[in-house]
């Protein structure tokens, strides 16, 4: 049985990240976004900030908006509201100059399925100036991709790393990947994070990362944009993400107390699991103590900000269990 | 309102013309040499009809293959998963729009040129006069830059099944209106039309051909604005 | 230099990394002047995220440990080791001081507390 309040948003700076406290350029800024469709949902009012030389996680479960924020970002959308501005461009009066230095990786191949890669790379060589063609060559060689191999006959894993490849080689200084490790398995996604901290190793360039796979940004992800329900649910530091809650455990008769101060609860035959905003824990552990308080995962909160139901409720009459 | 960018254009047009030649840039022109196979067996073969019949075969196709160019490119955009590319190359909507208009003028003028060419060798015996030829060119090309103008807007707007559909209802309305036309015009207007396309001339090109082209251009740049506003709007 | 970050220990990684550099300057492996490995790098090398690196760093500066050079990068402050040895030697003190006050309260002669300490000493570490 699951139960949950409200979500509220939960904001904090992103600003003052810097060695030394100077403030960073922002790769991306959104401001107040927002979009409904005629189908009832609506995404929004959205507000967050990619400073420069940074990788941002966009996590949130299936369906939640993370795609179509991002093609909003592309302009491939039309938002209702809000502005928003990459490499201090705005991203609809300056869509072209932003797009030839925006690297984009899909979860689904955006090429011609019937080209061969060669016919891949003369599309990506006519779409940019400033495309590198020994850099790319690299990239092929790295990821073992046949140029003459037609892109519908590359695997799903091979043809994400071909849109990455792409991407890569045009100088871009903001890289968007929209669910990219959805085909691959744990080391291809290990290779991704390394090439991604590689790419932003100088500072001048920066990642916006959606995914629902969170361990994959446990370790390499310096922020946290969380959406769910079309709605954003916190914009932070990731470590200030995971600080912000804590997990707060105990048994069925201490559920009453916990229950309103919590974020979101499951609760089981033998207990209950709930989320706490970390201000808020002492309270419930002062007033008692047998509670168990625990750090807690990105999965975690996911799993206790989204009102899914996990499965039906087992209390039976007269169970003797408890 | 932005403005129309060379360079852009350039770039959607090299991607445009990939996606032509997505199944080998060896069967775009392959494609083009099928018209020169008619001229081929027109001009072997000596008998009048049948030469008249490669030369009916080589104007259809050539109108056709012109018109319908554009549909391909959309046709191989969809189908297979690369119309979000356009939502990521540096091209604004509007140069997209106008790259796909430029490379099926372009296609255009190459059929109607090979269309000619074809049409003079099949006719080579007749002594033909220049005028009628470059008639009948420009009345390709005109032809050819109608259907597709007429076309394009209809492929931005729906899913290629869709606009297939929609096209030849569409076209089919329209020849039977032409039919209509010509049924209930009174026959001294249908005498003089007929009359007016067969000798009026501008030096050694036929007025009626100019007339088309003309028609074709006006149709052409209605229908360029018709699909940037529905691509404008289209959601990716 | 030897950083090992440990995932599961639930000490923040920010703090193990201060713990560590605190450690190597101490014991003399990091020597004043010396350079920090590039804040992205060891990012990158520690498979963490360039922010808890930054943290750690830019704490260790506010110690006085470390020094972050605009540019150029973070280096051991001079005399960091002396500092770091200041320092500690400040929060022995003042443990003791809180012993000391203890001791008294519960009627513990310093003697007794002489010895105390120096059981507690030898078993230490």
């Amino acid at each position: 049985m699951m139960t949950q309040s409200s979500p509220t948003t939960v904001k904090s700076e992103a600003g003052n990240v810097a060695v030394g406290n100077v403030a960073e350029p922002m790769a991306l800024s959104v401001t107040d976004v927002a979009k409904s469709y005629g189908s009832g949902f609506s995404l929004g009012p959205v507000t967050f900030d990619l400073p420069m030389g940074y990788i941002m996680g966009l996590i949130g479960p299936n369906g939640a908006g993370k795609s179509t924020l991002i093609k909003l970002i592309l302009n491939m959308i039309h938002r209702d509201a809000g502005s928003i501005s990459v490499l201090d461009l705005d991203n609809i009066a300056d869509e072209v100059k932003v797009k030839e230095q925006l690297g984009v990786v899909f979860d689904s191949s955006y090429f011609s399925t019937y080209w061969t890669v060669k016919m891949a790379e003369e599309s990506m060589m006519a779409a940019y100036p400033t495309w590198n063609h020994a850099l790319f060559a690299d990239y092929l060689k790295q990821f073992g991709i046949d140029t003459k191999k037609k892109v519908k006959d590359l695997s799903r894993g091979m043809q994400m790393k071909l849109m990455l490849a792409a991407a890569l080689s045009h100088d871009a200084k903001l890289l968007i990947l929209d669910e990219p490790t959805s085909g691959l398995d744990v080391l291809a996604r290990d290779d991704l994070m390394d090439i991604l901290q590689r790419y932003i190793e100088d500072g001048q360039h920066s990642v916006l990362f959606s995914t629902h796979i969170t361990s994959d940004l446990e370790h390499a992800a310096d922020l946290i944009t969380y959406i769910t329900q079309g709605k954003l649910y916190f914009t932070g530091s990731k470590d200030e993400f995971d600080d912000a809650f804590r997990l707060v455990k105990g048994g069925p008769d201490e559920l009453d107390a916990v229950n309103p101060v919590a974020v979101g609860v499951r609760s089981y035959l033998t207990g209950f699991d709930a989320l706490v905003h970390t201000e808020r824990v002492n309270e419930l552990v002062q007033a008692d103590h047998e509670l168990h308080v625990e750090p807690v995962s990105i999965d975690d909160i996911i799993r206790l900000t989204n009102g899914r139901a996990a499965g039906p409720c087992r209390h039976e009459e007269g169970s003797k269990a408890r | 309102m932005k403005s129309i960018d060379i360079k852009q254009v350039k770039r959607s047009m090299r991607i445009d013309y990939l996606r032509l030649a997505a199944s080998g840039e060896g069967s775009v022109w392959i494609l083009a040499l099928v018209p020169l196979v008619f001229t081929f067996i027109g001009f072997i073969v000596d008998d009048g009809a049948i030469t008249f019949g490669a030369a009916g075969a080589v104007t259809a196709i050539c109108a056709l293959y012109a018109a319908f160019s554009a549909m391909m490119v959309f046709s191989n955009e969809e189908t297979t998963g690369n119309t979000s590319m356009n939502g990521i190359v540096p091209v604004s909507r509007l140069n997209q729009v106008f790259a796909r208009f430029a490379l099926g003028f372009v296609a255009d003028v190459i059929t109607a040129i090979e269309g000619v060419l074809c049409l003079l060798i099949l006719f080579h015996h007749d002594e033909p006069s220049v005028s009628l030829f470059v008639g009948l060119g420009l009345g390709v090309f005109g032809v050819a830059l109608f259907l597709g103008g007429m076309v394009i807007p209809i492929f931005y707007k729906f899913t290629v099944t869709k606009a297939m559909g929609w096209s030849f209802a569409i076209l089919g309305l329209l020849f039977f209106a032409v039919f209509l036309i010509g049924k209930i015009m009174p026959d001294n207007i249908r005498k003089r039309m007929v009359e007016w396309i067969t000798t009026a001339r501008l030096g050694v090109v036929p007025w009626a051909a100019i007339f088309a082209v003309l028609v074709a251009i006006v149709v052409c740049v209605c229908s360029f604005m018709l699909s940037v506003r529905v691509y404008e709007r289209k959601e990716l | 230099m030897k950083l090992i970050i440990s995932s599961v220990s639930g000490e923040p990684i920010y703090e193990q990394i201060k713990r560590q550099i605190r450690e190597a300057v101490l014991n003399g492996e990091l020597k004043g002047g010396e350079a920090l490995p590039s804040l992205r790098k060891l990012a990158r090398e520690l498979r963490i995220s360039v922010l808890t690196v930054t943290r750690a760093y830019n704490e260790l500066a506010d110690e006085g440990i470390v020094v972050n050079v605009q540019g150029k990068g973070t280096f051991v402050a001079e005399k960091g080791d002396e500092r770091m040895k200041k320092k500690l030697t400040d929060q022995v003190r003042n443990a003791l001081r809180q012993v000391g006050a203890a001791a008294k309260a519960a009627d513990i002669p310093l003697i007794d507390l002489m010895d105390l300490l120096e059981t507690e000493y030898k078993k230490a570490k």
